[in-house]
């Protein structure tokens, strides 16, 4: 139980890193407060990064983004695995989303029919190559922008959900044999896993 | 297979770590009749029962099987190497520190296993090219024994643990007793016969590993998942959980004692031999003493020098067999971060299925003796792997959104090869292993410090890797080919080796031509602390082949009263 509870309190000291403290209580309440707001902030998106999600990969004779969870898992992973300043600016450019929504069609993300939320979109894609030296070094200076992470998380969370695994792609969980050149039949899926 | 009550405190032998030499130390031991007690310091990891991630699916973790941001902050070298599904067994940085006096990557294993349970499963045996290397260039200190001395026991090793591979008759990389390989795919059959057509010397094979493509002693087949990692509930690859532990289990000789931090060796000075191991129960961080007529000393490698410099007596002030001063010293790893990648536009109709737990290799073809001489001595072997893109490969490639994004994101994307070096690393005395003498960790263990950087000679092969690995893959008609060099620190290919290396001479080395200690002859260092030049070859199945060599040796010598 002490191990349990060292545990817990280490987690919760990681969300906000080492606050001096002088009593216990004192030390987990605004831990709790400031932890739980923070979450909340990427959460309050979830809706808009649902319809940005289903706008990338949208349900078709298989299942969409929406179907598949996206969203959740989307808050998830990049609440959990990315730095505060990387939210920071994923949660400003959800922000400026809405906001070219707005200015070019006078609504906002969510009430757009499906041609005004690719165009959306689609402005904010580079076309630099995966190896090129200027992407190297955008990255580098920059970082990856808003689209990129929506981009990498949606993928991530999609092809690693139940429903984009199995019915999206090709999901086989023990395969048994390896077969190396196979003739491909027509509409067949990557494999799900590596 | 379960934690034995210790009723005892005296055995015939003791041995020092359960990965994959200690693994082997305990079964031959305990097979040839030793009450044997097998010292781990993590906990017990019970096969197939133990492997908790193993069955899960992506979906039923919980970050995808990422780490967070956070864990890798408190874990950075853990989370290099171990995922959400298998980071647990990794030891974590934050409860394990060490002391980087240069940056170096030390990955350990710390539960019953060892990396054993998460090793990279390659078995290439070593050839007289490797072991007269030093002596020929007059490196460091000749190796005291050559491929005849340990070709049989190499034979032994594979017919136990099993190993998939091809015969290739190469005097480089010589041919072991294989199980049959794995398969090339199309695109890896194709770069094969380019790299036959247009290079003398090169041969592309499959990779040789210990996993199993029949079933073997009562363990696998390999299904082809890919998951090894975490652990293989069908026994498909070898590791001393699934192998040599119940082995030795079974001949009733065998007491295992998880969580034993080992301290020290107790030497007696009067006798003048050791007597037994010091431990810190890493739970209750109680101290007990266990003896024994011998001690194999199988902690890995870094581990293993810190123990032996932590056993000082009035007659090894520096460290137990540390007469020479080489103890700690001569830490080698391979370089493994250059290399080259590029696409196939051919091949659009074909695809596989399962997930081969391996790639291929190409074994080396630099300085074979045969008059070309490269700018740098020994050299390197090239693995790597062919696959049609997925997803994951994909993630920053595919532009747009919308149906016709999808549709490419789920469907078999173009051939890549990926192609790296594993290089020879020479042993430099300054590439070191040392204690702190001032900081200690939860068990009141002084910190192990360890200062290793490559040199001029790794350095000039990394190129030389680049140049060749992007030649092969033009001249078989690759596109996009990129070039890499991550310029990782040593520790990267977890294949460190050399603190306690064996010799001829007492004076320059701290191992016999039997891995036991000059000066204490009863104990015996089989782990990777005892080489003596590092080849290009991932060296696990020579601490095996060593292992069970100095086991057999062991026993005789017991038997006619020698030790």
């Amino acid at each position: 139980m002490i191990m349990d509870r060292r545990l817990a309190l280490k987690t919760v000291t990681a969300v906000v890193g080492v606050i001096a403290s002088i009593s216990l209580v004192k030390y987990l309440k605004p831990v709790r407060l400031k932890s739980h707001r923070h979450s909340v902030k990427l959460a309050n998106f979830q809706p808009l990064i649902a319809n940005i999600a289903e706008t990338i990969i949208p349900r078709t004779d298989s299942p969409g983004a929406i179907d598949a969870g996206v969203a959740d898992c989307v808050v998830k992973l990049i609440g959990d695995c990315e730095s505060r300043e990387v939210q920071q600016s994923f949660v400003d450019w959800l922000k400026r989303v809405e906001r070219d929504s707005e200015k070019k069609y006078g609504r906002p993300f969510s009430s757009c029919d499906y041609p005004q939320r690719a165009a959306i979109l689609i402005r904010y894609e580079h076309n630099d190559e995966q190896n090129s030296l200027f992407r190297k070094l955008r990255l580098r200076v920059l970082g990856m922008d808003g689209m990129e992470l929506m981009k990498k998380y949606t993928i991530i969370s999609y092809c690693t959900s139940m429903e984009g695994a199995t019915q999206a792609l090709a999901y086989d969980y023990v395969p048994g044999v390896y077969q190396p050149c196979l003739a491909m039949e027509a509409g067949q899926k990557c494999w799900a896993t590596n | 297979m379960c934690l034995v009550n210790i009723k005892s405190n005296t055995y015939d032998a003791i041995v020092v770590g359960s990965g994959i030499s200690g693994g082997w130390a305990a079964m031959e031991l305990c097979k040839k009749g030793l009450k044997t007690l097998l010292l781990e310091r993590g906990r017990n990891v019970e096969h197939s029962k133990d492997y908790l991630t193993a069955m899960l699916n992506p979906w039923d973790f919980p970050h995808r099987l990422r780490n967070t941001a956070q864990y890798i902050k408190q874990n950075p070298i853990q989370t290099w190497a171990g995922d959400e599904a298998d980071r647990h067994f990794f030891a974590s940085d934050e409860h394990h520190p060490y002391i980087q006096e240069t940056p170096f990557r030390w990955l350990r294993g710390y539960q019953v296993g060892g990396r054993s349970l998460t090793w990279g499963r390659q078995c290439y045996r070593w050839s007289d090219l490797d072991f007269e290397a030093n002596l020929k260039d007059g490196i460091a200190v000749d190796w005291p024994i050559r491929y005849k001395d340990i070709a049989p026991w190499y034979s032994y090793v594979e017919r136990f643990i099993g190993v998939s591979g091809r015969q290739e008759g190469l005097s480089q990389l010589p041919d072991g007793e294989f199980l049959p390989p794995m398969e090339l795919n199309c695109v890896e059959e194709h770069l094969a016969d380019s790299i036959r057509k247009n290079f003398d010397r090169r041969t592309l094979t499959i990779a040789r590993v210990a996993n199993l493509t029949r079933g073997w002693e009562g363990r696998g087949p390999c299904l082809y998942r890919n998951l090894c990692t975490r652990g293989c509930p069908y026994g498909g690859y070898f590791s001393s959980n699934s192998a040599t532990i119940p082995a030795a289990m079974a001949t009733g000789n065998l007491t295992l004692r998880p969580f034993s931090v080992v301290t020290e060796i107790i030497y007696d000075d009067a006798k003048k031999r050791a007597t037994g191991v010091r431990i810190i129960d890493a739970m209750e961080k109680k101290t007990y003493e266990y003896f024994a007529h011998i001690i194999f000393l199988n902690a890995s490698t870094i581990a293993t020098a810190s123990i032996l410099l932590n056993s000082k007596s009035s007659r090894f002030p520096d460290g137990l067999g540390n007469d020479s001063g080489e103890l700690g010293r001569n830490l080698m790893d391979h370089h493994s971060s250059a290399g080259a990648y590029g696409v196939y536009k051919g091949f659009k109709d074909t695809y596989y299925k399962g997930r081969r737990p391996c790639g291929f290799l190409i074994p080396r073809y630099q300085n074979l003796g045969d008059g070309e001489k490269e700018a740098f001595l020994r050299g390197y072997n090239l693995q790597g792997a062919g696959e049609r893109q997925g997803w994951e490969e994909q993630l920053f490639d595919l532009k747009g959104v919308g149906k016709d994004f999808k549709r490419q994101l789920t469907q078999p994307g173009p051939w890549m090869i990926w192609i790296a070096g594993w290089g020879e690393c020479l042993p430099y005395r300054e590439n070191k292993v040392t204690l702190s003498p001032d900081q200690t960790d939860e068990w009141g263990q002084p910190l192990v410090k360890i200062n290793f950087s490559f040199g001029d000679n790794e350095r000039l092969m990394r190129k030389h890797i680049k140049g060749s690995a992007i030649e092969m893959l033009d001249k078989a008609g690759f596109n996009k080919i990129v070039s890499f060099d991550y310029q990782t620190p040593g520790g990267s290919s977890v294949h460190e080796m050399g603190t306690a290396r064996m010799g001829h001479d007492p004076n320059t080395s701290v191992l016999n031509g039997f891995n036991q200690i000059h000066s204490v002859k009863n104990v015996f260092v089989t782990d990777g602390s005892c080489m003596t030049s590092s080849g290009c070859q991932n060296p696990s199945l020579t601490y095996m082949a060593l292992t069970a060599r100095a086991c057999d040796y062991a026993v005789s010598q017991l038997k006619s009263k020698n030790l």
